[in-house]
């Protein structure tokens, strides 16, 4: 119970927890990529928190109105300082600017991708379309994935994260997304896979995964789309590719 | 009797704040990267070589 409450837990799941505060398990390198930044950038702030936070305590001891009873009237500015406090953290932005930029248009690079998956928000469930195979009737493979309702739920699902029709993928291939969305905005996003992007009607949008290791990553409609935005999770299970292939033989 | 002039009060502790406010905020910062960012990196790693050898061990 009491790991619930640290910031620096380790989370050992794909799934998130109740109190979580810390990441969920890294399944990909872009997810990766981002906690690394994360803690890069969580380093100077523990300097600068720590470093601010003495002195302004050391003021309030040294300079309150009882060891220093004289007001200084005259005291307005200090150009000096000033200076000092404006481009110190311009410096500082500077210095996380650099890593932030490399890894986003790392993160926009869409690398040969094996399949491509087309996952379209409605309101509210999500429908994903396999479009590299067809089934007998010359149609794409497409279906739709709804959230499993608590009274259906059987014992190991997840509330409000389960869903009926998974997204399968597999393991250790490079996938493309096309995102859209068919009524209003919405956001796909799985945060083990380090993929949040836009579901936005008349518009197509691409992003690329790449599942490290099987397992089933869950994730939540990000952009607020209406009264059941809260009930339209997302499921991916990542799989070996012969599982993969007799499942998408078997659709 | 008149007041002497109050001038410095900041400055005589200011350099001495701010080297110990770094100094201690340096180490914080140390201690979160080797205590916890590199470890749970190494647990990754660890895992993902687990993972790997099993992968191998199947095909063999």
């Amino acid at each position: 119970m009491l790991q619930n409450f640290s910031i620096f837990n380790t989370i050992y799941n794909d799934a998130p927890q109740p109190w979580q505060l810390g990441f969920q398990d890294s399944a990909a390198p872009a997810f990766t990529g981002i906690v690394d930044l994360h803690n890069i950038i969580f380093f100077y702030l523990i300097v600068i928190c720590v470093g601010v936070f003495w002195v302004l305590g050391s003021i309030m001891y040294y300079f309150n109105t009882k060891n220093s009873p004289i007001v200084h009237k005259y005291l307005n500015h200090g150009t000096l300082i000033e200076l000092i406090w404006t481009i110190t953290p311009a410096l500082i932005l500077t210095v996380i600017a650099f890593p932030s930029f490399r890894l986003l248009y790392l993160l926009d690079e869409v690398t040969s991708p094996t399949i491509t998956i087309k996952v379209i928000g409605h309101q509210w469930y999500w429908s994903y379309e396999y479009s590299d195979y067809v089934t007998d009737s010359g149609q794409s493979v497409e279906f739709d994935s709804y959230m499993i309702p608590e009274s259906d739920l059987e014992l190991g699902q997840f509330r409000l994260l389960d869903v009926d029709n998974k997204m399968i993928i597999p393991v250790d291939c490079h996938i493309r997304l096309i995102i859209t969305g068919a009524d209003v905005i919405h956001s796909f996003a799985v945060p083990s896979l380090g993929v949040k992007i836009d579901a936005t009607p008349g518009r197509l949008n691409q992003s690329s995964i790449l599942a490290e290791r099987t397992g089933t990553f869950y994730g939540q409609c990000s952009e607020i789309c209406g009264v059941w935005h809260g009930f339209m999770p997302i499921a991916v299970e990542a799989v070996s590719v012969q599982d993969y292939l007799a499942w998408i033989d078997s659709v | 009797m008149p007041i002497a002039p109050i001038t410095g009060m900041l400055r005589k502790r200011l350099w001495l704040d701010l080297s110990v406010g770094l100094g201690l905020g340096v180490t914080a910062a140390y201690g979160f990267w080797y205590g916890i960012h590199l470890k749970s990196l190494q647990r990754q790693e660890e895992y993902y070589l687990r993972l790997e050898r099993s992968r191998v061990q199947e095909a063999a």
